[in-house]
């Protein structure tokens, strides 16, 4: 029987540790345990089998640590290894039926095994998320071959790395998968995914069942458990230790015995778990003991109905209480700084924008990068990576572009929004099958090949079109959030009343509803008053979610006043969390304004640096003149004390900021003048992904009128010589903080001087004035200031 | 395994932050700093106990630390600190890659805040490893214990870190090394403690901070003359 067809019908037992019997058996610290399947079969057989005849159903293949990676000069290829890993499984199961110590009848099931790369995927480390789809896929392939029955994804402490092994698995095999994550006390895995969006995400990508393993032992897994039942509608696996590790002497051990450990498993089976087994220090004894606990008992019958939730890698977000508020920021219509940003590829920009929203209170950010002439879907992709890297908050993807939508959907770490499909017919073709393999919710627009409908009946028609063809495509009705689509009412009378009118007739049909809030004002004077009555009259309405500015104030004020006014916020507490915020923000403004900018600078005060630049072109001073007779004189004045050591690292940084924030000032109304000033391309090179230092020295030269080419970390010499021949840059500033990377610093410099005519200065934690002359380079920067002398000394001013 | 509770060491922070004496505002950069990282740490060490053989180095040839299992550990300074030992405790910490993704996010809004930033965390793991280091003694007896000693250090070679790396179980707690030899998280620090069950008691020298002497870095801003 396959194994699907077993899922939820009564218990089935997974098998125990195999890292733990292979060092009972001889494995040494340090020797890869899956080698051994080559090198000893026996042993592994002998445990496989031991493991069946306790009890267990599903065989665990010896490959969870193997990859590419590992393996490379072992002399073994990973189909050699999976190979010879899937065949012991088998073999031990054909021994153990024909010996008798597994029932004739007892089905039994090789998992082809695969845990964690080993590696950080980018940018929490060196990984793309392609080359770990790659290295799971070559996995998924071997077990396919090698006959596996179905694949477990197991011990993930990082839900990026598992839905990289998801997709692999997905586009390599039909076999079914089942992937478990390893949590900690409080629920979470290692990159703060918690149980909810861990869950949610591989529920999302189409697995088969989700669960626990390794980390904790079952008494404390049991604690998490009810949340992984009640966040997803699939069957939930328990695999967890025998209890948790404890040093003893330098060594650690598992304490849990085989008779405890069948005892707390009754426990978990009670609470909802449908397949058991174990993890680190069990033992066929365990499972032994586990089988026996469980006789007679049934798994719980589960029937959830789990909420619709979207993720990124922290908290998930559901819609079950008040309508979540999406920031609509990050799109460039109406918003020609971002424009400009976008097409300069400024990530700072984009994540500055980010930043401000979910200060003010923003559950999701809208992403939307549609600018005529750009790469949209490189553009995408390097927006929503530079963003999940410095946020976990669920983002809206926003495309009409297929390509940019399915690439951005691939690497998002996370579930989700997709906006946007609508009734068009290819549009609907396109857009739902994307959705469907990446687990996107999906956002459907009211408007089809004869443009937006005037009546609201005409939209709802529309509206169960589209859900009606995602149901089709396999995606659920309660995924789908219809946009009914706010006019201005400015040139419609009708306009609020129709879009609203959807909204409720949706609701009460259970539909969940999006909508972008602000458009209904378009074209007036005071819009902010009309936005958010319109706000509070959509969420009366029942509308799921609202994509708006949460920088308005009034906006804002309206949402948690209606939270409040309509119980949703249970006691108000959201209300008075945000107006006792809004007391606290009204600082006295008094002294800020005394300080010249050339003392605000010198002092390194950000703020009282940016009024003194507003007060400064306010009386008609130049630009220019600001930058030449203000800022620079005071950046020097800080740059000479720091050499001199009367003035140390933190002040030099403030005063840098502060400088920065009256440029800042400039930029926003002058535009950023990046045409003028001397190029300098500046990087961290390959290998390296240090760039604090960098960044350093990027905002020094930039405060002194230099146009920093700014290409980043981890950087290839072909990257950095094609950057440094395309902006004619006479100089370049390369930065290295260990000595593994000085190497390639040196095969940067040696690829720059084949290539350019051009100045190379270098800095970094491990060089010299010495070491910097035998890699090549034309100066060593010892501080930021250095480089700031230097590059004044090239290029003469 | 995690820790319950981190200690934040200002004055080890404002050290790393190269902040001149009752720097007020060096103070403030360094508390904002530490609030808005203090949740966002998730620490975890892995560690290891393997018995050793100690060989000296002679005539251009380095010091070996040889390992039961056979590998070997490459470096004069590290043989000559581990003289006497006949087994070391390896470890592994972390303080996670939130970490990275907050100090990311701090990055984007100020420099001062940024630079702060990664002076706490140095004062946040190097005050996990002393945690870690006290865990990994307890209950064992009579040992000579030598103070920690990472890769990188003197004349081990960062090259070394991969050999630490096969032996602990990084993978465990998230710990990578990345292709060219750095960890990531950013924030992690691999360690050798040497045990010599042969000598008298230790005389303090244990307290593993200020053991500049050895290491060829002399002009690191760090640097502390014993």
């Amino acid at each position: 029987m396959v194994f699907k067809n077993l899922l939820g019908k009564g218990f089935l037992y997974f098998d125990g540790a195999m890292g733990t019997m292979l060092q009972a058996a001889g494995l040494q610290a340090g020797e890869l345990p899956e080698l051994w399947n080559i090198q000893h079969p026996e042993k592994v057989q002998a445990i496989h089998g031991a493991y069946l005849a306790a009890g267990a159903q599903i065989i665990k293949s010896n490959t969870f640590g193997a990859n590419c990676l590992k393996l490379e000069g072992k002399g073994v290829t990973v189909e050699d290894v999976f190979g010879a890993a899937i065949n012991n499984a088998r073999i031990a199961m054909e021994q153990a039926k024909a010996k008798g110590t597994v029932p004739a009848n007892r089905e039994t099931f090789v998992a082809l095994d695969m845990g964690p790369t080993g590696k950080l995927l980018q940018p929490f480390g060196d990984l793309p998320f392609a080359k770990a789809v790659e290295i799971y896929a070559e996995e998924v392939r071997a077990g396919v071959k090698a006959g596996a029955d179905l694949i477990l994804i197991e011990t993930m402490s990082d839900s990026y790395e598992a839905k990289a092994a998801i997709l692999a698995a997905k586009e390599n095999s039909r076999l079914p998968i089942v992937c478990t994550f390893t949590f900690d006390l409080s629920g979470k895995l290692l990159n703060g995914a918690d149980v909810e969006t861990a869950f949610t995400m591989a529920e999302a990508l189409g697995v088969d069942g989700v669960g626990f393993n390794c980390g904790l032992g079952p008494e404390q897994v049991v604690k998490l458990l009810p949340r992984g039942v009640e966040s997803v509608d699939l069957p939930i696996v328990v695999n967890p230790n025998a209890g948790l590790p404890v040093v003893k002497a330098g060594q650690t051990v598992f304490a849990v015995g085989p008779e405890e450990y069948g005892k707390l498993m009754k426990e978990v089976a009670r609470t909802g778990a449908a397949l058991v087994g174990g993890c680190c220090g069990t033992t066929p004894e365990h499972i032994k003991a586990l089988c026996a606990a469980l006789q007679g008992m049934k798994p719980v019958n589960k029937v959830v109905k789990a909420p619709t939730q979207i993720c990124g890698y922290g908290a998930s977000v559901d819609f079950t209480h008040m309508p979540v508020i999406i920031g609509e920021r990050i799109n460039p219509t109406g918003k020609p700084r971002l424009k400009e940003a976008l097409k300069a590829q400024d990530m700072d920009y984009v994540c500055n924008l980010a930043l401000e929203q979910l200060e003010k209170g923003a559950m999701v950010l809208d992403v939307n990068v549609g600018v005529p002439g750009v790469d949209e879907p490189a553009l995408l992709t390097k927006a929503v990576l530079a963003l999940q890297a410095i946020t976990s908050v669920p983002l809206q993807i926003d495309t009409s572009d297929y390509a940019a939508m399915e690439q951005a959907l691939r690497i998002y770490n996370g579930r989700p929004l997709l906006n946007s499909v609508n009734g068009k017919e290819e549009v609907l073709t396109n857009v739902l099958p994307i959705a469907k393999k990446y687990g996107a919710t999906l956002v459907g627009l009211c408007l089809d090949d004869k443009g937006i409908p005037e009546t609201a009946e005409e939209r709802l028609a529309i509206a169960w079109k589209i859900i009606d063809r995602a149901r089709a495509a396999g995606i659920k009705e309660q995924d789908i959030f219809i946009d009914p689509l706010a006019m201005t009412i400015s040139t419609g009378g009708q306009n609020a009343v129709v879009a609203l009118s959807v909204v409720q007739a949706l609701h009460a049909k259970g539909i969940k509803t999006i909508m972008g809030v602000s458009n209904i004002s378009f074209g007036l004077p005071a819009r902010d008053h009309v936005n958010s009555t319109f706000l509070a009259m959509a969420m009366e309405q029942g509308l799921s979610a609202a994509i708006m500015n949460p920088k308005s104030e009034a906006m804002l004020d309206a949402y948690y006043a209606y939270g409040a006014l309509s119980n949703k916020d249970f006691g108000c507490k959201a209300y008075l969390e945000h107006f006792a915020g809004v007391k606290q923000e009204s600082k006295p403004q008094g002294p800020d304004s005394e300080y010249s900018l050339r003392d605000a600078i010198e002092k390194g005060l950000t703020g009282p640096s940016r009024k003194a630049v507003e007060t400064l072109l306010n009386k008609g001073k130049q630009p220019l003149d600001i930058i030449n007779e203000e800022m620079i004189p005071a950046l020097n004045t800080v740059g000479e004390a720091f050499e001199k050591k009367t003035l140390f690292l933190p002040q030099l940084l403030m005063s840098a900021d502060a400088a920065k924030a009256g440029f800042d000032v400039i930029k926003g109304k002058f535009g950023s003048g990046k045409e003028d000033g001397e190029p300098i391309v500046l990087a961290t090179v390959k290998g390296d992904v240090h760039d604090i230092g960098k960044n350093i020295v990027k905002v020094l030269w930039e405060n002194y009128g230099y146009r920093v080419v700014d290409l980043g970390k981890d950087v290839s010499p072909e990257t950095i010589v094609a950057a440094t021949l395309e902006h004619k840059a006479k100089l370049v500033g390369l930065s290295a903080l260990m000595t593994t990377t000085v190497t390639s610093m040196e095969e940067t410099i040696k690829q720059l001087r084949a290539a350019v005519d051009c100045k190379i200065v270098v800095g970094g934690a491990v060089l010299t004035e010495d070491y910097a002359k035998e890699i090549g380079a034309d100066a060593y920067a010892s501080s930021a200031v250095a480089s700031v002398n230097y590059a004044k000394k090239v290029f003469g001013k | 395994m995690v820790a319950r509770y981190l200690l934040y060491d200002k004055k080890e922070a404002l050290r790393y932050f190269r902040a001149k004496e009752n720097d007020k505002q060096a103070e403030n950069a360094c508390d904002e700093a530490y609030l808005k990282l203090r949740n966002e740490v998730m620490p975890r060490f892995v560690s290891a106990r393997l018995q050793c053989r100690v060989e000296q180095g002679s005539d251009g040839a380095k010091g070996k630390i040889i390992l039961e299992n056979g590998l070997e550990f490459l470096s004069s300074n590290l043989a000559k600190h581990l003289a006497g030992c006949t087994e070391v405790l390896l470890f592994g910490a972390t303080l996670g890659s939130r970490f990275d993704v907050a100090q990311r996010r701090i990055a984007v809004e100020s420099l001062t805040q940024v630079a702060a930033a990664q002076a706490v965390g140095a004062a946040l793991i190097e005050h996990y490893c002393d945690t870690v280091e006290e865990e990994l003694k307890k209950n064992i007896s009579a040992g000579n214990f030598r103070w920690r000693f990472s890769p990188g250090y003197g004349d081990w070679d960062l090259q070394e870190q991969k050999k630490v790396f096969a032996i602990l179980k990084c993978d465990k707690i998230g710990l990578t090394l990345t292709a060219s030899g750095m960890m990531a998280p950013v924030k992690s620090v691999t360690a050798i403690i040497g045990i010599d069950h042969q000598s008298p008691a230790c005389t303090g020298e244990t307290k593993s901070k200020k053991h500049c002497g050895d290491c060829a870095s002399h002009d690191c801003p760090y640097r502390q003359e014993v």
